[in-house]
């Protein structure tokens, strides 16, 4: 089981370019831990969901860690070295049912089937959404 | 002055359990807030994953903190038991540094991928980078596979990277044509890459001092600069900017394991180095593994210790420390028939705190010992100095400082030549409360059959409080025992102990005296012929406990 770390707040710098290039915003995965890991004080409501998401494996759950790089969006003149996004995929949590949010913030983290929650995922690059 | 905010990177029980955790959580205006964002790591079950350090407002004061503290950090050498970044990362770094003016230290990085541009340590702006250990795992790697990759730095940047090992790389530290920038590398130590040790070709500004560059393709490429200063750069090759410098192989204490501390048969790069602790451009004066370097430098990342150990824990921050243990042990030990002369071993441990947060150290403790079982007759100086510091305004919190132990055993036949002398003092200048014990075991057991000369038994405790502060001190005891059960004439010059306590400060203090069990008596004894007891206050009182009491004067 891999364990995904979400962020719940826009984190927002005055200078645009570094707001979009530099701040993990709400939905952005943080980072993906195997089963049982354990968090910091920190990393729970407010700013942080845990989603513990049964039967993926690190290494799959790793690939919504991605950085956007310059490139990814198509007609982009290609420097890979350019991060364009903290990270690539972004659950759309202000489409998760209200109820995965509340069990969140009183339990500390919700269990989801992977298959019930990639609709919810989607590719800031491409706008492409289901995990792909 | 700006506060820290230190928050943890723990396994179980921290504020966070990874870097990026803390990124993400604590990205601010940090100048807005007038803060500093630490992040202190500490050792995780296993590596911590690839991080970016991006989203912070930040300036030359108010900026972000990445280290590891002392217990949690590498020894000099990769160390998987303590706190490391591993992660596959191509066209960046492992950890990567947008943030301007960060500061990484003590850490260990190692970027595993197989891709392009895949470095340890990637910088975009201003950084400091000091007390790294960085490599990366590509068999064959290319220019820009980089221990520290700083091509796409911003313009007008300055990064200063100082005691830092890199090895197995593409390129050490890697620069190519990219923003006219300023670059200070002091004491590195980069070895085995497969294309260049340091690379700068461009419109760089470079200070290029105490470097060493062995066993890669080419040590140095340096072209094209706007300028560069440089002096006591070892090469093993003759690309050396210096020139008395080239063709110079470096002995390490193992190179096959990584093991890149100097071994003390070097003599390329031992007192070979410039002294930079005053340095223009980046002034330092400890090497890698925290030792302070004194005398004439070595070149590269690590100072060989001459004969002693010295640590130093500088707090001049707000935040309230906690320091576990500050601890060093040294044991010699003799089983070999020659005569050897021990000429300096010695401990220094120095805790000096201008910082206004109030501190809790648990333990100074300093072990060194001297196990004799051969037949030589040897000659012994071992020394132990404590220093506590305080001009800060927090309470702080001593527990103990304790010289433990300076064993000497003496089973052998020799005749031996000892000095033991330890030194502890507190100074307290500032405004806090302080609570300070003190405890110094000095131990000499001698069962051979040598005459020995025990030159030297010294012990000096001194506690200065000139601060306003109500201390409390509440014990101030030594121990010399001297246990002779051989046969030898023993010659045992001077044992002497002195305790001061010189208070000058304005507080209400309290020294707690102790008392002989076994005399059942307090001895006063006043070296002035006309002693006496003044009491400046309007009531004066004494009072005995015994029904008789009894004061003789002789």
């Amino acid at each position: 089981m891999a364990e995904f770390l979400i962020k719940l707040i826009d984190h927002t710098h005055s200078d645009p370019l570094k707001d979009s290039r530099e701040c993990y915003k709400r939905g952005d995965v943080v980072v993906v831990m195997p089963d049982s890991h354990i968090w910091g004080k920190e990393e729970g409501y407010p700013k942080f969901l845990v989603v513990k998401i049964p039967g993926m494996s690190i290494e799959t759950g790793r690939k919504y860690i991605e950085q956007q790089i310059q490139g990814d969006v198509m007609g982009e003149t290609l420097d890979p070295s350019v991060v364009t996004r903290c990270r690539k995929y972004n659950v759309l949590l202000n489409s998760a049912p209200q109820t995965m949010i509340d069990t969140a913030r009183t339990q500390g983290y919700i269990t989801v089937d992977f298959n019930s929650m990639k609709y919810l995922i989607k590719n800031q690059a491409t706008g492409a959404t289901g995990g792909d | 002055m700006a506060t820290e905010i230190i928050k943890t990177i723990k396994s179980s029980g921290g504020d966070y359990s990874s870097l990026s955790g803390f990124v993400a959580g604590e990205a601010r205006d940090l100048v807005t807030a007038d803060e500093i964002a630490v992040a202190e790591c500490y050792t995780l079950s296993g590596a911590d994953v690839a991080a970016t350090i991006s989203g912070f407002t930040a300036d030359p004061t108010r900026y972000v903190k990445v280290y590891t503290p002392a217990a949690e950090r590498h020894d000099g050498k990769w160390n998987s038991s303590k706190y490391r970044i591993e992660g596959a990362v191509q066209w960046g770094g492992a950890l990567r540094v947008i943030t301007p003016h960060t500061t990484i230290d003590g850490l260990q990085v190692r970027n595993t991928s197989t891709g392009s541009e895949t470095s340890a340590l990637r910088v975009d702006d201003t950084a400091d980078i000091s007390n790294n250990i960085l490599t990366i795992d590509k068999v064959t790697a290319g220019n820009a596979d980089s221990g520290i990759f700083v091509d796409g730095i911003a313009s007008g940047a300055t990064v200063r990277a100082w005691n830092n090992i890199i090895y197995n790389c593409g390129t050490g530290i890697y620069y190519q044509w990219a923003s006219a920038s300023t670059f200070v590398l002091y004491n590195n130590t980069v070895m085995n890459c497969d294309q260049v040790g340091i690379n700068f070709v461009g419109s760089a500004t470079l200070y290029l001092k105490n470097n060493i560059c062995n066993g890669n393709s080419t040590d140095y490429t340096l072209s094209n600069l706007a300028s560069l200063t440089s002096n006591n750069n070892i090469s093993e090759d003759s690309s050396s900017p210096d020139a008395s410098y080239r063709n110079l192989a470096v002995t390490f204490v193992n190179e096959g394991s990584y093991d890149f501390h100097l071994d003390s048969s070097d003599t390329s790069a031992i007192d070979a180095g410039a002294n930079l602790s005053a340095d223009g451009q980046l002034s330092f004066s400890d090497d890698i593994d925290g030792e302070i370097r004194s005398g004439t430098w070595d070149i590269g990342a690590d100072e060989l210790p001459s004969g002693g150990v010295t640590k130093t824990v500088s707090d001049t921050a707000g935040g309230s420390d906690a320091i576990s243990q500050l601890a060093v042990g040294l044991t010699m030990a003799d089983s070999g028939s020659g005569s050897d002369g021990f000429a300096g071993m010695a401990a220094d441990l120095s805790l000096s705190d201008a910082g206004s947060g109030s501190d809790v150290i648990a333990q100074l403790l300093a072990s060194l010992a001297v196990l004799d079982t051969g037949h030589g007759d040897d000659s012994q100086n071992i020394t132990v100095s404590f220093t506590v510091v305080d001009t800060g305004t927090g309470s702080d919190l001593v527990n103990v400082i304790t010289d433990i132990i300076k064993t000497v055993t003496d089973t052998g036949s020799g005749i031996e030549n000892v000095q033991v002398s330890p030194y502890l003092a507190v100074s307290d200048t500032a405004q806090g409360t302080e609570i300070v014990g003190l405890n110094v075991l000095l131990s000499i057991a001698d069962t051979g059959a040598g005459s020995d000369a025990l030159s030297s038994i010294q012990t000096v405790l001194s506690v200065a409080d000139a601060g306003s502060g109500q201390d409390a001190v509440p014990v101030i005891s030594v121990t010399v025992p001297v246990v002779d059960t051989a046969q030898g004439l023993d010659l045992i010059a001077s044992v002497n102990a002195a305790l001061q306590v010189a208070d000058s400060g304005s507080g209400f203090d309290i020294v707690s005296a102790s008392y002989d069990g076994q005399a059942k008596k307090v001895v006063i004894t006043f070296k002035s012929k006309k002693p006496g007891i003044s009491f400046s206050g309007r009531t004066a009182k004494i009072t005995f406990a015994s029904k008789k009491p009894k004061i003789t004067f002789h």
